[in-house]
């Protein structure tokens, strides 16, 4: 018997567009996120690029012929009260910043999808415990046991990332575990077993990637907590060890002139805010560019 | 619940031997209450149910909403655990194996589902979606693979060069064809269809349906066919089940059920067919209220509280499925 074709747009159209085509394509009529990745990508290159040529030492060189000077051509940014270049300090203090925001956010990401899968997969006992621990983490100050753990594991940049990324991946947790159990009732999942897949294909292939959209966004935004986070600690005096340079750390430093000599915190403070509103943009985009249901 | 004798010797019209057996099956799901989630209730959903499907034949399953077809499916190829009974396949039990074993069974039984928007990944391409089973069971790699996938979208009416797209791109009735192609891959024997049209415009149920019986005579399926539209079984099926409340009410060939319905039950599916005739007068049985919870069933015969013709005795008798013709069971003590 002959079947009936449905009318399709099919045979090679032209709209063979692959899933990050469409997501770039989307992402791309959000302005404002648009904006703010080519402004972080500038902050990152200028980060990451400067201290190739430059030696850190130069922006802990102290001059205290020349304390508390403000921007002027030979210290665009000023100096800070033992005669630091501020320009200099800033971009190693973003390259510090930086690399522990995204990191610490990676990190969270990890710990989080995989508590959170194996949880809603799983259910029963298991989803218990692993649950009250997570509500257990959320219910004791972040700040708290971080200015503990700062105080017993030391204040290298590898540990504060490490304590800002173990102790900020619960909400992404959540969002997992909620969107598993439901991807896991979904008739897909349920085909995947009827072909016999074992559960950790069914994880990683079917279940683990439809939760990608909120993961994105929270982890996204989780970049610009972790780096408020270790400004925090560097402004309590509990980050980074100096006089390795941080955007906290300076502004911790500055504490003492803000009224004398403002721009010693105005730098490191605009970029944080900078950066983090930069962040914060670019999750927004993402959740919209990432919904499927949206059109086009 | 007295259930042991008639079907085991009912007829498969093809002949050719019985593929797939059920017996006693039973699916209870829990309710859970209290501080210590005991369990306070069950929803009986499929309850004590027996048939046989024989290699080749169509088997529609029909019932409306809540009458636990689609959970007899599901049990049956073990996407739910099945609370007892067994279900035996080329004389295995299913029922009873372990997953490892399982993973060889689940190349001979396969499924395609109701709504073609969840059943498809919407994270990959409609080649790694057909393409998935030949990868699990080492069957097809590369080159190879894709041939296959390409003539599985060939043979579903669907065309090669779709196997790079994404399921949005498509319509329900492809995505219908998308699922019916992955299931094909394995080279099943037997396929559960549950209602596989039901979520598709009339114009394109059709079409789903004339590939399925296409499908069905070019590779020498066995399908059990769920629906909860007699009209929909009546064109594929050889023989029908009615089940209402997670018990089967009466079994016959389609032709013969069709033409002369025993159950009450049935007869009140069947006034409900529409036919493209408005001029032709019928009289149409309409069931009054709700299927009731299947939590605390009707005693006696779980349909009486809606049967037009229910007696006292139906309150008190569990109506054994008892044969009336060749290969014609119901279960009803009111009619001869």
């Amino acid at each position: 018997m002959e079947i009936p074709h449905e009318p399709t747009t099919s045979q090679g159209g032209p709209r063979l567009e692959s899933l990050p085509g469409l997501i770039w394509r989307r992402l791309r009529r959000h302005r404002l996120a648009l904006v703010s990745v080519f402004i972080l990508a500038v902050l990152i290159i200028i980060s990451f690029g400067v201290p190739l040529f430059v030696s850190e030492d130069d922006a802990n060189r102290l001059n205290l012929r020349a304390k508390l000077e403000p921007p002027s051509l030979a210290h665009p940014f000023g100096t800070d009260d033992i005669g630091r270049d501020i320009l200099l300090r800033t971009i190693f203090g973003g390259r510090v910043s930086l690399r522990i925001g995204l990191l610490a956010a990676l990190l969270s990401m990890a710990i989080g999808v995989s508590i959170g899968a194996l949880a809603g997969y799983r259910g029963g006992w298991l989803d218990n415990v692993l649950m009250r621990f997570t509500d257990a983490l959320l219910s004791i100050p972040t700040l708290f046991i971080l200015i503990v753990l700062a105080q017993v594991f030391g204040r290298s940049i590898t540990i504060v990332t490490i304590v800002i990324g173990a102790l900020s991946w619960m909400p992404v947790c959540r969002i997992v575990r909620a969107n598993v159990l439901s991807l896991k009732e979904r008739e897909f999942a349920m085909a995947a077993r009827a072909l016999g897949s074992r559960d950790s294909r069914i994880l990683s292939r079917h279940i683990v990637p439809n939760t990608i959209a909120p993961v994105v966004v929270a982890a996204t935004l989780g970049v610009g907590r972790a780096i408020i986070i270790e400004a925090s600690l560097s402004f309590l005096g509990l980050g980074v060890q100096p006089p390795i340079a941080t955007w906290g750390s300076m502004l911790n430093r500055a504490q003492g002139f803000l009224v004398t000599a403002p721009w010693v915190a105005f730098f490191p403070g605009i970029l944080i805010l900078v950066t983090v509103l930069c962040v914060n943009f670019i999750g927004d985009g993402l959740r919209d560019a990432l919904d499927p249901y949206a059109q086009n | 619940m007295s259930l042991s004798t008639p079907t085991a010797n009912a007829v498969t019209t093809e002949g050719n031997g019985e593929l797939l057996k059920v017996r006693n099956l039973r699916k209870y799901f829990p309710i859970r209450g209290g501080i210590f989630s005991r369990v306070v209730a069950n929803v009986k959903a499929v309850e004590d149910v027996s048939f046989e499907i024989g290699r080749g034949e169509v088997v529609g399953l029909v019932g409306e909403s809540g009458s636990g077809k689609t959970t007899a499916g599901r049990a049956i190829l073990r996407l739910i655990e099945p609370t007892s009974g067994e279900i035996l396949f080329e004389g295995t039990d299913i029922a009873k194996l372990p997953k490892s074993q399982l993973r060889e069974y689940r190349k001979e039984m396969q499924i395609i589902f109701q709504d073609p928007f969840a059943s498809l990944n919407p994270r990959m391409t409609v080649g790694d979606i057909i393409g998935e089973a030949l990868q699990i069971h080492n069957l097809a790699r590369g080159k190879a693979r894709e041939e296959r996938v390409a003539d599985l979208l060939e043979k579903t009416g669907l065309a090669a060069g779709h196997m790079r797209r994404y399921p949005h791109e498509f319509s329900g009735g492809q995505r219908q064809r998308i699922g019916i192609a992955r299931a094909l891959a394995v080279d099943p024997q037997f396929i559960v269809a549950d209602e596989p049209v039901s979520a598709l415009d009339v114009s394109i149920q059709a079409q789903v349906v004339n590939l399925l019986q296409d499908l069905k005579e070019e590779l020498g399926l066995t399908l059990l066919f769920i629906a909860h539209d007699l009209g929909v079984v009546e064109y594929i099926s050889n023989r029908v089940i009615v089940m209402y409340l997670g018990k089967i009410m009466e079994v016959a060939p389609a032709k013969e059920l069709y033409a002369n319905p025993v159950h009450p039950y049935t007869e009140a599916l069947l006034s409900a067919v529409p036919i493209p005739d408005p001029t032709l007068d019928r009289e149409r049985i309409i069931l009054e209220g709700d299927i009731p919870s299947p939590i605390n069933p009707p005693s006696g015969c779980v349909f009486r509280t809606r049967c037009p013709i229910a007696i006292e005795d139906c309150r008190h008798i569990d109506p054994p499925l008892e044969e009336v013709g060749p290969g014609h069971l119901k279960a009803c003590i009111r009619r001869p």
